[in-house]
């Protein structure tokens, strides 16, 4: 039988739907605090586009774009750990890959 | 125009906020419309419009999570193979994207948005065909157990489908995820033909496997921009903010109206763009 059995399937989709609710939840999150930072940054700056260097906001804009890369890249971490568990060493070492290759992305990146 | 000024923030979000609108209507992620937006409209040089495009592509994504999974059409096992191809297009893209002057990135855009513009009108004609292929086994589909089924309440009960030539669509893939990194798009403009015709998924799983894909492709091109610097937060947060609700606003406004005229609406909407960004290219600017 070479489809994955129905089994399977259903118990990847329920984990699949915590994830998914993850990201939701996690880009909402992420996104809060871009909100702060633009807030607090237009409110305390005022109409003047004087730039006062790094601020606090700039810093909460800052989380919120980090969050906002690292979900999927958590998403697929978690992915490894489930296929993992279910002892499908296949498709862990494939999401392992993935992640590989995107860290090496991030370190090339910073050189 | 000061990129630090409240005005600035005001406007870019909206412009956001409209594209977002425009691309929870069709289905796709903002990048393709915000992108042109942020260096035609407000100057921004490319390189940062990529960064706060590929950063909204993510937050799109990742908001519009939960749909596809419910209706059980992503392919979960495909899209992580697959999105080994993108990655590493990804990665490719942004070495690129140092070495290609502007105005190419600006043709390749155009072209971009040329196929988008075909496609929503091939799929305006032709609809959703629903037909079974014979589709001969693929070697890697079979070891790897990539073929599945989906719901169909249309066709009745549950489809199998079988997935083909799992090589050329990770080739491909590549191809899209260089596209993504460059362009700062999701490229699903280019997943889902590719997964249709390559691999030859029913075209709703093409479409839910390649908005899954998304969000992973443009992290790890977002995450290489941000690196690099070329990710201003000043840009990408009302870009990131704007396109999320307008997302959400979308996919509302798309419940109450006709996808036909929708998608003839944004077909001009594209071939505009497309032009605007070729005589760009043209005149050497950029």
């Amino acid at each position: 039988m070479n489809t994955t059995s129905d089994a399977d399937r259903d118990r990847l989709l329920r984990t699949e739907g915590i994830l998914a609710g993850l990201l939701r939840h996690g880009a909402l999150f992420a996104a809060g605090w871009l909100v702060l930072g633009m807030a607090g940054g237009l409110l305390e700056r005022g109409v003047s586009s004087s730039d006062a260097g790094a601020t606090v906001w700039d810093r909460c804009l800052t989380i919120g774009i980090a969050l906002l890369i690292a979900l999927p890249v958590l998403r697929v971490a978690l992915m490894m750990v489930i296929f993992a568990f279910e002892r499908d060493f296949r498709f862990a070492a494939i999401s392992a890959a993935v992640l590989i290759i995107i860290a090496a992305g991030f370190v090339a990146g910073a050189l | 125009m000061s990129s630090d000024g409240p005005t600035f923030s005001l406007l870019v979000g909206l412009m956001s906020l409209g594209a977002g609108m425009l691309g929870g209507m069709l289905g796709m992620a903002a990048g393709i419309f915000i992108v042109p937006a942020l260096t035609l409209l407000f100057g921004v040089p490319i390189r940062y419009a990529v960064g706060a495009s590929l950063i909204s592509v993510i937050a799109c994504s990742c908001g519009s999570a939960a749909s596809a999974m419910e209706n059980h059409l992503t392919n979960v096992r495909l899209a992580i193979l697959l999105e080994v191809g993108t990655t590493l297009g990804a990665l490719t893209g942004v070495v690129l994207s140092g070495m290609i002057p502007t105005s190419v990135l600006y043709l390749l855009f155009s072209a971009i948005l040329l196929a988008s513009a075909h496609q929503m009108h091939r799929r305006r004609r032709e609809g959703d065909r629903g037909e079974r292929r014979e589709i001969p086994p693929d070697r890697w589909a079979d070891a790897l157990r990539l073929d599945s089924s989906y719901p169909d309440p249309l066709l009745g009960g549950e489809i199998a489908y079988r997935v083909a030539r799992v090589r050329l669509g990770l080739l491909l893939m590549y191809f899209a995820g260089v596209a993504s990194s460059l362009l700062g798009i999701g490229s699903g403009v280019l997943k889902v033909p590719a997964m249709d015709s390559a691999l030859r998924l029913p075209i709703k799983v093409s479409s839910a496997t390649s908005n899954f894909m998304i969000g992973v492709t443009g992290a790890a091109s977002a995450g290489i921009y941000y690196v690099r610097g070329d990710v201003l937060p000043k840009i990408a947060a009302p870009v990131a903010l704007g396109s999320l609700f307008g997302a959400y606003l979308g996919t509302l406004i798309l419940m109450r109206t006709s996808n036909e005229r929708i998608r003839g609406l944004f077909i001009v909407v594209l071939l505009g763009l497309a032009a605007k960004m070729f005589l760009t290219a043209i005149q050497g600017g950029g």
